[in-house]
């Protein structure tokens, strides 16, 4: 769809644990993904397989009992992961930006939309009051609201689901971020807003370049929208690479069997298809593969080895999957293929890092 | 035998506008439904389909009185619904509701509340009711050993299957179901309707489903009614109306659904506007007319109804340009 | 221990003793106005909320004139209009708690009564006494525990307010405020008598108020009693 430019955010082996009483909830488990400049990257996956959970942590949102315990995310030369709060809080609403999927419980109910947008340049800019009310007006014009004088004056809650959504992307767009993370924007909307929405995106993002994560469990969305996607599945990315190879030739049976239990309205068969069984725990992963008790093609080195990053269609097709041996593996800071990290084993963070770092730049260097 | 028919079915609330407005004679009310038409046959799967605001929800609600309707006739099994005491009602029509989580009572197990409605409708004699909530469990897929068990043991989609065997447990002719499954993961909502459809069968009911969502609808029925605004505005068989579809709403509607395939290059209709509140509607003209792409003058103030679609009964539309 | 001479006083109102039997007299005393406000409260306070509107309307109109008027007062209305004896004391303190129990369980039952098995209960045909019942009731219980435990408390103080004005229990039976009533004449000669069913109320009323407020952390905020361990 677009030409993607330079990679712009860079995940490699991120892994994010939440400590209880009882051990550790493996949230996210080693994922790697590669954003460029201008792309729009669809992540999908069901409930439970990590989603938010990785736009959390790109964000440096994640709070006690979580913590990142291994990998790096690499952003404009800098590891997100190691940043301290108020460097983060510089990046937040101003590089990088986020939209949830509820916009009326993202915006203050108790201020205008117009304050709440001036606040976010008042914030991060140093622009005369005047500049950022016109900005406002232009940001909210660009938004397709019509009137933005007289709306920027009105409350979140005089605005429909699809208008206070776009209140929030105008919002996040403020500042000119490179990369908005949006999390299930659309689900709360109807059909017909969904679609105005959309391809408003879509005419943003060529016309600002903005690069864009998008979190949603709709496939439609991903394969109209998204250039590349992240399939996730109990806090692994199994699979990632260009939207339509994967959709003509999913490297993952669970990609497979996903897209094969999406209902279409174009559908003409008369059965929903399922995959049976249901999430692994992810307090209890299974050794080896974390798909393995519900994959129809598992062997039994699935269940011994835990798959690594294999390349299977150049180092941009991405998919973590043991039939896939053979393949080239992909580059990354967490240990060698053939470690099963068990749940007392986590790796000490700072020895990975110290190990992993050499790998990582080098692999980059290579790209540049 | 037409087992639901349904005509002319309005229902309007009243806004709450203030001792002037209503001395003024302005009292303002919400149109949730505006004269609809349709028919349920036995062992029929019926849907009502349309966004929010559409009053799909609220016509099935007064299409089975659990809201009186404010104007309209409903036959039940060609007897006029009103003349059905509301425990028979109940007994031959059940519901099961959205809020998976919330739909059985926290403080009875799930055998009780099973045993319960069979008791109270006498449908089987003392001694067997302990039998039909195991078979009825076994059917929705939960194991009867669980009976004793309280809702708090149980994942969301379980209590959904659950509630649909406590529906079932009073023998009803006529399943209603309004969005059971929203919320779920995709595989969960597969499992359910799977069986839901299966149990449709088996026990020859007729289902009438209220979503939002076109993929689940065009599996799960054999006819299917699209609403805007308080109007079916397209009306028939389901496969010739997802083909074809008619009315600008509907042609919008399958159009602004994303279809899991890049391969397809399609132009989205993308509509104007917001979806507006049914409230202050003319009850003139088409209601769809402000962000109609082929709205004309005639549209605002002619006689709308369902017409049969080039003489095809059994696809009908409410557009005086079809 | 000290006896008195006076020739009004029994045996058991002389001496500092808070037996074991007053004891029992004066719980059971509470108890049973407890019960009263409970059974009524919970009756009224469930049909108001279930059925809202009109019936609604009557019994919350009806119980403000309860509560408008000052309840210690009200219930030495009803005790002198009724006849001075214990029964009459405790319908009165039972009538005066009744409207807090009442709008207690109608808050519970207002909010219950959206609730999708309720309404799941209705779809299924049931009558208005078995979803009151069954499937009401059961859901409102913290709060109608919570309050019945601390008004224990109140009521004793009540009751030992009223035994203390005369109006309550009548000699020979005792009840400790019946106690302190027959002890109060004897304060400069001896404060002991007085003293001790004092301290009896009290620690019962701090006891049950600590058992409601318990129960309040357990049943309503769902507080375990162990420490969650966090690594």
């Amino acid at each position: 769809m677009n030409a993607h430019g330079d990679p712009l955010l860079d995940i490699d082996g991120i892994s994010t644990h939440f400590q209880t009483a009882s051990g550790a909830v493996k949230a996210l488990d080693d994922n790697s993904l590669t954003v460029h400049e201008g792309e729009i990257v669809g992540i999908v996956g069901e409930s439970g397989s990590g989603k938010s959970t990785l736009l959390r942590t790109i964000m440096g949102l994640i709070e006690e009992p979580g913590e990142v315990v291994n990998g790096s995310i690499e952003y404009r030369g800098r590891d997100l992961t190691t940043l301290s709060d108020e460097e983060l809080r510089q990046l937040r609403g101003n590089d990088i930006s986020l939209i949830f999927q509820e916009p009326t419980s993202h915006l203050n109910p108790a201020y205008t939309v117009g304050d709440q947008i001036t606040d976010v340049l008042k914030a991060h800019t140093e622009m005369e009051e005047v500049e950022r009310w016109e900005r406002t007006y232009e940001l909210l014009d660009l938004l397709d609201i019509p009137s933005p004088e007289d709306r920027a004056e009105s409350y979140p809650h005089e605005f429909s689901g699809g208008m206070a959504q776009r209140v929030c992307i105008a919002m996040a767009l403020a500042c000119q971020p490179d990369l908005l993370l949006a999390d299930e924007p659309t689900s709360a909307l109807d059909v017909t807003i969904q679609a105005q929405i959309l391809d408003l995106l879509q005419e943003l993002q060529d016309e600002l370049g903005v690069a864009i994560v998008w979190v949603t469990h709709d496939m439609g969305v991903v394969a109209e929208t998204c250039d590349t996607m992240g399939v996730m599945y109990a806090g692994n990315i199994v699979e990632y690479g260009d939207v339509d190879d994967i959709f003509a030739e999913p490297k993952h049976p669970y990609t497979e069997a996903l897209l094969d239990t999406v209902p279409s309205h174009t559908d003409e068969g008369d059965r929903f298809d399922t995959i049976e069984g249901s999430p692994p725990d992810l307090q209890n992963l299974p050794q080896g593969c974390v798909f393995q008790e519900r994959c129809p093609k598992a062997m039994e080195s699935c269940s011994t080895h835990r798959p690594p990053y294999y390349e299977v269609g150049g180092d941009d097709w991405l998919a973590k999957c043991l039939l896939h041996d053979g393949q080239p593996t992909h580059p990354s800071s967490t240990s060698a293929p053939e470690t099963d990290l068990s749940i007392d084993e986590a790796p000490n963070r700072d020895e990975t890092t110290s190990d992993g770092g050499t790998v990582v730049d080098e692999a980059l260097e290579g790209k540049r | 035998m037409t087992l639901l028919e349904v005509n002319g079915l309005t229902k309007h609330f009243p806004l709450d506008t203030g001792f002037l407005m209503n001395l003024t004679g302005r009292d303002r009310k919400v149109q949730a439904v505006n004269g609809i038409d349709f028919a349920v046959e036995e062992g029929e799967a019926f849907t009502l389909v349309g966004e929010s605001g559409c009053g799909k929800s609220t016509a099935i609600m007064s299409a089975l009185h659990h809201q009186t309707p404010t104007a309209g006739e409903v036959t039940f099994k060609g007897h006029d619904i009103a003349s059905y005491s509301k425990k028979k009602l109940r007994s031959e029509a059940q519901l099961i509701y959205q809020d998976q989580q919330d739909t059985l009572n926290p403080k009875m197990s799930v055998g009780e509340a099973i045993a319960e409605a069979i008791r109270f409708h006498d449908v089987v004699p003392e001694e067997r009711v302990d039998e039909r909530v195991d078979d009825l469990l076994n059917r929705v897929g939960i194991a009867p050993g669980d009976k004793r068990q309280k809702p708090s043991a149980f994942s969301g989609g379980q209590k959904q299957r659950i509630a649909i065997a406590r529906a079932l447990a009073v023998d009803p002719s006529l399943l209603v179901a309004d969005e059971p499954v929203s919320g779920l993961d995709v595989s969960v909502q597969a499992q359910i309707l799977n069986r839901l459809m299966d149990l449709q069968e088996e026990f020859g009911l007729a289902l009438v489903y209220v979503t939002h969502n076109l993929g689940i609808a065009r599996k799960i029925s054999d006819k299917i009614g699209v609403m805007y605004l308080g109007n079916i505005v397209e009306y028939g068989d389901v496969d010739e109306i997802f083909q074809n579809p008619q009315h600008p709403y509907t042609q919008a509607l399958l159009s602004a659904n994303p279809v899991p395939d890049p391969s397809i290059d399609r132009d989205r209709i993308v509509l104007e506007g917001s979806i507006p509140d049914p409230i202050d509607i003319d009850e003139v003209g088409c209601h769809f007319a402000p962000r109609c792409p082929e709205a004309s003058e005639e549209c605002t103030t002619s006689e709308m109804g369902l017409e049969p679609f080039e003489g095809d009964s059994s696809h009908q539309v409410d557009c005086i340009y079809r | 221990m000290y006896d008195s001479p006076s020739p009004h006083a029994s045996p058991a109102h002389t001496t500092a003793s808070v037996t074991p039997r007053s004891l029992v007299a004066t719980l059971a005393i509470a108890a049973v106005v407890v019960t009263l406000e409970t059974l009524i409260g919970v009756s009224l306070g469930l049909v108001a909320g279930y059925y809202k509107g009109r019936v609604d309307e009557s019994i919350m109109r009806l119980l403000d004139v309860v509560v408008s008027i000052p309840p210690l007062l009200l219930a030495m209305v009803i005790v002198t209009t009724l006849g001075i004896n214990i029964w009459n004391a405790m319908l009165a303190i039972g009538i005066v708690y009744i409207p807090m129990m009442s709008r207690t369980v109608r808050s519970s039952a207002l909010s219950i009564r959206e609730e999708t098995y309720v309404q799941a209960a209705e779809g299924l045909g049931y009558d208005s006494k078995r979803v009151m019942g069954k499937h009401i009731l059961p859901n409102a219980v913290p709060p109608i525990v919570v309050l019945g435990t601390t008004d224990v408390a109140y009521a004793l103080i009540d009751v030992a307010t009223l035994s203390f004005l005369g109006l309550g229990i009548q000699p020979p039976k005792a009840s400790w405020g019946a106690m302190a009533n027959a002890a109060q004449g004897y304060i400069l000669v001896t404060p002991w008598p007085i003293v001790f069913p004092t301290i009896a109320i009290a620690i019962a009323v701090l006891g049950f108020n600590l058992l409601g407020m318990g129960l309040r952390e357990v049943l309503i905020y769902g507080s375990d009693f162990e420490e969650e361990v966090v690594e």
